[in-house]
C-alpha cells in the first residue's frame, strides 16, 4: 500500500511515515508543501493520502478540491490542527473521507488509515478470505487452508494488495507503485521473484487458491468462493 | 423627579395640562353665559323703565298710569312677579308703585335707597331682595322739563335665572371633568403607544448574546425617527462588539492552532519512539526533537503573554521615563550586533538624528529588538542590518530598520503585523519565529502613541519604520 502524507511539519509526517511503514509495512512519500503535494497526489496512484490544511503555496483545501475534480477516488484523510466544526464541515465536504484534529493519538491515526484504505478496495472486513486463503490485515498474518504461511514483509505486502483487489487482473505496474515509495529503486523483475515465492510458500490445494499468471496483462489471485 | 418613572412623568405632566384646560374652558363658558344672562335681565328693565318714564308723560291720572305701568312692566299677581315704584325727586311717597310699602316687595322697593342714588338723566343697577327672593333693580332719574326729576325704580326677580346659572356651573363641571377623564384615559394609552418600541427594543437588546448581537434584527425594529439615533448607534455599538469577538475568536482560534501542532509534532515523536524498540540514538533524538517542540511551544505562551500584557492599562505597565536615543539605539545594535556575527552578518547604526524620547525602557528594548532580530533573520545570510533615525515632521523621530532582504509582495505587507500573519510559515518555522513579533511591535508603538509601517522593494530591500514623538524640550536642536 503507498501513502502520501502532504505536511509541512516535517518532523510530524517524519514520525507519522516511521509509524506506517514499521507497522502497516505501507510505502510512504512526504511532500511538504502544497504545491508539490498536490502534483505528487495528481501523478502518482496512492491508496490514502494524508493532508494537512495549512500549507505553505497552495491550501489543503484547495489541493483537495483539484484531486476531486481531477477525478481521483483516493481516500483522503485531513489531518489539521483546525478543530471547529465549521472547518471539519468544510472539509469532509470537500471531498475528503475522514478528519483528525492536531494533537492526535498515533494509534488512532494508524487505524483509521487502514480502515481507510480497505473502505477504498471495497473491503471492510480487515479479515480478507480468498477460497483457502486467509489474510488477515489487522495482524499483518496469513494462514492457507487453515495452515499459518510465514512470509517476508515485502511478500506480504505483495499478496495483501492481490488479496484486496482478488478476481481482478493487477498489472506488474500497479504493483510496484502501490510497494514502493517515490525514492525507493525498482528492478522489474522483482515482482516475478515475489510471486513465485508466493505460489512457492502457500503450496497446497492449487485449485484452491491461485495466482494465476495473464501473460502481458498481470496476476490474479483466484479462490473457490470468487 | 429623575426617580419617577418617565411614564408617571408623563402622565403627570398631562394631567396637569387637562386639568389647566378644563379649568380654563369651564370658567370662560360660565362666565359668558352669566354675564349674558345677565346682561338680558337689565336690558329689559331698560327697556321696562324707559316705557314707564315715557307712560308718565301721558295724560291719564294715577289709575290710568299705574294700568300703563303695570302692563310695560309686566306686574301680575305672585311674589316673584316684576315690580315698579315711580316718585318724583324730594316727594316721600311714591306717585305709583306696584306693591304698597309696607309690603316685603314694597320693603325691598323701597331699600334701594340706602344704594347711592344715580345722578339726574342717569341710572344704577342693584340687587336687591333676600336670599329666596333675588331682584335685579334698575333706578333711573331723569330731569323733567318742569323741573323736579322722576324716579323710576323696576325690578324683576332673578331667581330663576340664578337658578339657571348654577345648574349651568354644575353641567359645564360635569362635562368638564368627563372630558378630562377621557382625556387622560387617552394620554394614558398614547403613553403606552409612546414608550412601546422602547420595550420593543429593550427585548431585543435582552435577546442580544455574545453568540448572536442582532444588530440587524435591532435596526429593523420598528420605532419612531426620534428613537432612530439611539437604535442606531446601539446597533453600531453592538457591530463593534461583535467585531471585537470576532477578532477575539480569530486570535484564540490562532493561538490554539499554534500550540497545538508543535504539541502534535512533540507528541508523534515521542509515541513513534514508545512504539517499537528503538535504539538509544533513536530515544535520543526523540527526547531532543520534543524539547524542541516544547521550546517552541513556550516561546508562544511566552509572546501571547506579552502582547496580553501590552493590553493591560497604562498604570498597571511599567513607568515612562526619558530615554535619549542615540545610546539607547547603539547599545541594542552592539547586542543584537553579536546574534548576527553567529550568521556571518552584522548590526551597524547609521545617522542617528539625537532626540529624547518619552517611554517604557523595556518596551521599547522590546520592540527594536523584535525588528532587528526580524531583520536579521529574514535578511540576507550574512548580510547587514543598519539601524537610522531621522526627525519627522511633526516633532515626532522616525527610527527605520533597515535589511537587505528581497522585496515582499505589496499585498502582504499591511498584513505583516497581524497576529500569526506569516509571509512563508514554513521559513518561519525554521527560523523560531512564533508570527507574534510583529505583532508585538506594532502594539508597543501604538501604545506609545506612535505608528508603525514597512516598505520592500528588491533595490532597496526591507524597513521598517517607527515613528515615535519626542520631547520638545530634548537634548539639543536637529543636527
Amino acid at each position: 500500500m503507498r501513502v502520501l502524507i502532504v505536511e509541512d511539519e516535517v518532523r510530524l509526517a517524519r514520525n507519522i511515515a516511521d509509524v506506517l511503514q514499521a507497522t502497516c509495512g505501507y510505502a510512504v512519500d512526504i511532500s511538504v508543501d502544497g504545491e508539490d503535494g498536490r502534483h505528487m497526489a495528481l501523478t502518482n496512484p496512492y491508496d490514502l493520502v494524508i493532508l494537512d490544511l495549512m500549507l505553505p503555496k497552495i491550501g489543503g483545501l484547495s489541493i483537495l478540491r483539484d484531486l476531486r475534480s481531477a477525478g481521483a477516488g483516493v481516500p483522503v484523510l485531513i489531518l489539521t490542527a483546525r478543530d471547529g466544526t465549521e472547518d471539519i464541515v468544510q472539509g469532509l465536504d470537500a471531498g475528503s473521507d475522514d478528519y483528525l484534529t492536531k494533537p492526535f493519538e498515533m494509534a488512532e491515526l494508524v487505524a483509521r488509515c487502514k480502515a481507510l484504505i480497505r473502505r477504498g478496495y471495497d473491503r471492510p472486513n480487515p479479515l480478507i478470505q480468498v477460497g483457502l486463503l486467509a489474510v488477515d490485515t489487522r495482524a499483518r498474518s496469513v494462514q492457507a487452508d487453515g495452515r499459518p504461511v510465514e512470509l517476508t514483509a515485502m511478500e506480504y505486502r505483495v499478496l495483501e494488495y492481490l488479496a484486496l483487489r482478488a478476481g481482478e487482473i493487477v498489472s506488474k505496474e500497479d504493483i510496484l507503485e502501490h510497494l514502493y515509495d517515490f525514492d525507493a529503486e525498482r528492478f522489474s523483475n522483482v515482482v516475478e521473484v515475489y510471486i513465485s515465492a508466493l505460489r512457492r510458500k502457500l503450496g497446497g490445494r492449487q485449485d484452491a487458491m491461485v495466482i494465476r499468471t495473464f501473460r502481458g496483462q498481470g496476476y490474479r489471485l483466484e479462490g473457490e468462493n470468487t | 423627579m429623575n426617580r419617577l418613572s418617565l411614564r408617571a412623568r408623563f402622565l403627570l405632566f398631562s394631567a396637569a395640562l387637562i386639568v389647566a384646560a378644563g379649568l380654563l374652558i369651564g370658567g370662560v363658558a360660565y362666565y359668558e353665559y352669566r354675564e349674558g344672562t345677565m346682561r338680558a335681565v337689565d336690558r329689559t328693565l331698560r327697556a321696562k323703565a324707559n316705557g314707564v318714564l315715557a307712560a308718565l308723560d301721558d295724560e291719564g291720572g294715577p289709575a290710568g298710569l299705574k294700568r300703563e305701568a303695570d302692563s310695560i312692566v309686566g306686574f301680575r299677581a305672585g311674589k316673584r312677579s316684576p315690580m315698579y315704584r315711580v316718585w318724583r325727586d324730594g316727594s316721600r311717597s311714591d306717585l305709583v308703585a306696584s306693591d304698597p310699602a309696607d309690603r316685603d316687595r314694597g320693603r325691598w322697593l323701597r331699600d334701594i335707597r340706602e344704594v347711592r342714588a344715580p345722578d339726574a338723566n342717569s341710572s344704577i343697577y342693584a340687587d336687591i331682595g333676600d336670599e329666596h327672593n333675588e331682584f335685579r333693580a334698575l333706578w333711573v332719574r331723569s330731569r323733567a322739563a318742569s323741573g323736579a326729576g322722576w324716579n323710576v325704580v323696576v325690578a324683576e326677580s332673578t331667581h330663576y335665572r340664578l337658578h339657571e346659572i348654577g345648574e349651568m356651573r354644575n353641567i359645564l363641571f360635569g362635562v368638564v371633568a368627563c372630558a378630562g377623564a377621557v382625556m387622560l384615559l387617552f394620554a394614558l394609552l398614547a403613553v403606552r403607544r409612546v414608550l412601546r418600541p422602547i420595550q420593543v427594543v429593550a427585548g431585543h437588546l435582552d435577546r442580544v448574546t455574545y453568540r448572536d448581537i442582532g444588530a440587524d434584527a435591532l435596526r429593523d425594529s420598528p420605532v419612531p425617527p426620534e428613537l432612530r439615533p439611539f437604535v442606531e448607534s446601539t446597533a453600531k455599538m453592538l457591530e463593534r462588539l461583535r467585531r471585537a469577538f470576532e477578532t477575539q475568536e480569530r486570535f484564540v482560534a490562532d493561538a490554539s492552532h499554534e500550540l497545538r501542532t508543535p504539541l502534535a509534532v512533540a507528541k508523534s515523536s515521542l509515541q513513534t519512539a514508545a512504539a517499537k524498540g528503538r535504539s538509544i540514538e533513536g530515544y535520543e533524538r526523540a527526547v531532543r526533537e520534543a524539547l524542541e517542540d516544547l521550546d517552541r511551544m513556550q516561546r508562544v505562551i511566552e509572546q501571547l503573554l506579552i502582547l496580553a500584557r501590552l493590553g493591560r492599562k497604562a498604570e498597571e505597565n511599567e513607568a515612562v521615563g526619558e530615554i535619549e536615543l542615540e545610546p539607547f539605539l547603539a547599545d541594542l545594535a552592539e547586542r543584537y550586533d553579536a546574534v548576527a556575527a553567529r550568521g556571518g552578518g552584522s548590526v551597524v547604526v547609521g545617522k542617528v538624528a539625537a532626540a529624547t524620547l518619552l517611554g517604557r525602557r523595556t518596551q521599547l528594548e522590546r520592540l527594536f529588538g523584535n525588528l532587528i532580530e526580524n531583520a536579521i533573520v529574514h535578511g540576507p545570510p550574512s548580510g547587514t542590518v543598519t539601524v537610522e533615525a531621522s526627525p519627522g515632521d511633526r516633532g515626532d523621530v522616525v527610527v527605520c530598520v533597515h535589511d537587505e532582504g528581497g522585496a515582499i509582495p505589496p499585498e502582504e505587507l499591511p498584513h505583516l503585523f497581524d497576529r500569526f500573519y506569516r509571509v512563508d510559515r514554513s521559513r518561519s518555522r525554521h527560523t523560531g519565529g512564533t508570527g507574534l513579533g510583529l505583532a508585538i511591535a506594532r502594539e508597543i508603538t501604538l501604545g506609545h502613541g506612535g505608528d508603525i509601517r514597512m516598505e520592500s522593494s528588491s533595490d532597496h530591500g526591507t524597513c521598517v519604520f517607527v515613528r515615535l514623538p519626542r520631547l520638545p524640550e530634548g537634548s539639543g536642536r536637529d543636527p
